[in-house]
């Protein structure tokens, strides 16, 4: 073997990745983490081509989308794009559920916790921001409300909003999607992964470590989801494309946010703009202060289950929220 | 150690974020202008009849818009739907689908690498 290659071999060794993991590292719960992590290179790849095609300007973006999508793989490419962030923001929400039912905050991976919640605010930012760029009626009623809300901040909201207004808007909201939003990810997802290696694959609540499986097998079950879930997507995105809205037009409101913002449109119809921070606020002191609440290594603690049934109570007002948004016709909320 | 130096950078970059001053373009800063009201007063610029008035479009006229513009996003699905490619992309796509369950859920000769 050459020295070139031992040195290789001794460095940079494929066997150092062939650790042993706990056998549930195979159970999808385990994998969903690293499924989400294929969404996002995917998410990224989709978003360097397409960003070949869009003229992020408020006078041209929304003709250049629709350019794209006037070529067939175009047309799917765009499509994909918006099922899999949609999609990325579902597997967040399973791997949080995961991550909670099976107390994987505690201890030492309190601070992996911190990462994951900023992980989940820059997807938030990511949605937001590539569905204001297309700058449809959609797009355009998204970038009005955060215009709006922010506006509300003190000290920071004027000077803040009347930054990202202007002519300027979708091209500040497009160098938002494709440079800061991407170099914050890699900020905290490097972390993110670093600790997870550090800390170990969290046991399963009650149970001891008995069996063991290589990191390889991990990442097969990984890779195999990412196959069979995002072919199920692509498929999706073909069959039910991502719509273009007309537009964009001020004054009316006659679309609907992508489904997890459901949830916020349900407060702000109640409460009005205002809840548009206030709620995202108290969502992200809740997840900050979960490893704090139920910070013993019992599995079996009354905090542990105090938690764990918060967490599922308010899931389901959420889903409840999301359904009942969805099936009412949207209303009005911009300028009151 | 490892855990100190990533707090430091969490509270680094969440306070980094507000002590950042916005600057916008100096010819916005009075009066910052709606987006929509830009693109308003453009198009009314270039409806300026022979008088040098501005053509005003009342809510009509943007209902008739936006309806053609929703024609627009119907006939490039139905456009697409003819081609052959999203016949491609659905075959791949569930042969990729049926390939990753497959690979989960067929049966394989176990390793007997397990330990305690």
């Amino acid at each position: 073997m050459p020295d070139s290659e031992n040195f290789i071999e001794k460095k940079w060794s494929f066997n150092d990745f062939n650790y042993p993991v706990p056998e549930h590292a195979k159970s999808f719960g385990y994998t969903v983490g690293g499924v989400t992590v294929v969404g996002f290179v995917l998410l990224v790849i989709s978003g360097i081509i397409m960003a070949f095609f869009i003229t992020p300007t408020v006078d041209q973006a929304h003709a250049s989308v629709l350019e794209l999508s006037s070529n067939p793989w175009g047309f799917w490419l765009r499509s994909f794009h918006r099922w899999l962030a949609e999609a990325a923001i579902f597997l967040i929400v399973l791997h949080i559920s995961r991550i909670i039912f099976t107390g994987s905050y505690r201890g030492s991976r309190k601070l992996n916790w911190f990462f994951g919640i900023g992980l989940l605010l820059i997807t938030f930012g990511f949605l937001f921001s590539g569905t204001a760029v297309k700058w449809d009626q959609e797009g355009y009623e998204a970038y009005q409300h955060a215009v709006e809300s922010i506006e509300l901040l003190p000290v920071i909201g004027e000077p803040t909003a009347e930054f990202i207004q202007g002519t300027t808007a979708v091209m500040r909201m497009f160098a938002t999607h494709t440079l800061v939003l991407p170099l914050l990810l890699l900020i905290f997802l490097i972390p993110h992964l670093v600790l997870m290696k550090l800390n170990g694959l969290s046991p399963l609540p009650g149970r001891k470590v008995t069996r063991t499986i290589t990191f390889y097998d991990h990442v097969k079950k990984i890779v195999a989801w990412s196959i069979a879930i995002y072919g199920f997507i692509s498929f999706l995105a073909i069959q039910f494309p991502s719509e273009i809205f007309p537009g964009p037009y001020a004054g009316v409101e006659m679309t609907k946010p992508p489904w997890i913002f459901l949830v916020l449109y349900q407060v702000e119809d109640w409460f009005g703009i205002q809840s548009l921070l206030i709620v995202p606020l108290l969502i992200i002191i809740g997840l900050i202060l979960i490893p704090y609440i139920d910070s013993k290594k019992d599995d079996y603690s009354i905090t542990r289950k105090i938690v764990v049934w918060s967490y599922i109570i308010i899931m389901a007002v959420f889903i409840t929220f999301i359904i009942n948004v969805a099936i009412t016709p949207p209303g009005q909320h911009l300028g009151m | 150690m490892l855990n100190k130096i990533s707090y430091a950078a969490m509270i680094f970059l969440f306070f980094s974020a507000s002590a950042i001053m916005p600057h916008g373009d100096e010819k916005h800063k009075e009066k910052p202008e709606k987006v929509s009201t830009q693109m308003q007063n453009e198009k009314e610029h270039s409806q300026m009849n022979m008088e040098g008035e501005h053509a005003h479009s009342d809510s009509l006229e943007q209902a008739e818009e936006n309806e053609a513009m929703e024609k627009d996003f119907a006939q490039i699905s139905e456009d697409v739907e003819k081609s052959t490619v999203p016949t491609v992309i659905k075959a791949l796509s569930l042969a990729a689908f049926i390939a990753g369950l497959a690979f989960l859920y067929l049966p394989r000769k176990r390793k007997e690498n397990s330990n305690a």
